[in-house]
């Protein structure tokens, strides 16, 4: 019997100790690990950037976990769209800046997510690393990206399943950056017919295998609600920023890449 | 009862042994267990912190500058100093705005701030 005890012992340590994976994409990540004018500068230094490349729309991403703690290949945890916008302001002014279009999870739902519209002030306020990733996709691609957030297939194209690992070959889950991934194909492609997406995703694009002791990401599967191995037939493999980079890249489509960190 | 001892071994080895890229997450793995836990904590979250700043101004909302269909409506509805921004051609530097603007925080989170100033 205490051997019993030993083994459900284990198990519920093991479910304990879920891999982060992508961390998931919470609205503003929880609590604050920096203080309110670091990232507001912080913020306020990433737009300028986007905007001194002339960008109309750009890929952003954020470290929301320490950078030790993600699995090999992993570099940021969440990912979305920056839109050159006209903001109205709560006391009724126009001002130009960059509108943040996410997926988010569900607050207390973390297997379900929503879109959310917000500022990079937002985008970044729980950051545990002041770094962020960004891609200016060529100004053709701009364009076309623009026009797919301006319609319904920005809304059509979210699947509310989420899961952090989610399989960018398959319709069942989706997680933040698989939903950009799918925002991009259908503006590349210049279709909103998602199974036409997903096999040009299949023949072009590169998914990061995921690297996770197979032990723990069953039982994770099992025990931690955005988690799920169910969408994958075989080896885990999902959608990263990078992987998104290095296939922009690879096709001609991203005009620049790169990072901006606290020190730089 | 061997054959669960057996099972717990095997666990125990794949607990401990893990990845490289594992080995160091204990703190996130419980970030992510008690992701929403840490957001009920209304008071040190991120979004309470910008907001309690008095630096940033509610975003009540947005319209892209420049895509097909909703350009032209953006642009009638500018003024002269936005102009640039509805028309400058894509890669030309862009103007924007020095003041910080936010959502603020969530619904949920927002009532139990309220609850707790009270």
């Amino acid at each position: 019997m205490n051997l019993l005890r030993v083994f459900v012992l284990i198990l519920l340590a093991s479910f304990l100790a879920i891999p982060p994976v992508q961390a998931g994409s919470s609205q503003a990540e929880g609590e604050a690990y920096f203080d309110a004018d670091t990232i507001i500068g912080f913020s306020k230094r990433v737009e300028k950037s986007l905007a001194a490349n002339g960008a109309r729309v750009a890929i952003i991403s954020r470290v929301g976990r320490p950078r030790t703690q993600l699995p090999e290949g992993v570099r940021f945890t969440h990912t979305a769209l920056a839109v050159y916008s006209k903001i109205t302001t709560s006391d009724g002014r126009n001002v130009p800046g960059y509108a943040i279009y996410n997926l988010y999870q569900k607050s207390g739902r973390p297997d379900k997510s929503h879109l959310v519209k917000d500022y990079p002030v937002d985008f970044f306020a729980g950051v545990q690393v002041l770094e962020a990733g960004v891609i200016i996709p060529t100004p053709d691609l701009q364009r076309r990206l623009l026009d797919v957030v301006a319609s319904d297939t920005y809304q059509n194209l979210h699947n509310p399943d989420y899961s952090v690992i989610a399989n960018p070959y398959t319709l069942k889950l989706q997680n933040c950056t698989e939903h950009v991934l799918d925002i991009l194909f259908s503006a590349i492609y210049k279709t909103d017919d998602i199974q036409q997406i997903k096999a040009n995703q299949k023949a072009y694009f590169k998914a990061q295998p995921v690297h996770v002791n197979p032990i723990k990401l069953a039982l994770g599967s099992l025990f931690v609600k955005d988690v799920a191995t169910s969408d994958h037939p075989g080896s885990p493999e999902t959608t990263t920023f990078t992987t998104i980079g290095n296939f922009l890249e690879k096709f001609g489509l991203a005009a620049k890449v790169y990072v901006i960190s606290e020190s730089v | 009862m061997k054959k669960l001892f057996c099972m717990t071994s095997v666990l125990i080895a794949a607990l401990t042994i893990g990845t490289p890229a594992m080995a160091n997450e204990t703190h996130a793995d419980r970030a992510v267990t008690h992701g929403s836990q840490a957001a009920s904590h209304a008071s040190n979250s991120a979004a309470h912190a910008i907001a309690a700043s008095g630096q940033a101004v509610s975003g009540a909302a947005s319209v892209p500058f420049m895509a097909s269909g909703v350009a032209g409506a953006v642009s009638a509805q500018v003024g002269e100093d936005l102009k640039d921004a509805a028309s400058a051609p894509i890669g030309q530097p862009l103007p924007i705005t020095d003041e910080t603007i936010t959502v603020g925080p969530t619904p949920d989170l927002a009532i139990q701030q309220t609850t707790t100033d009270q």
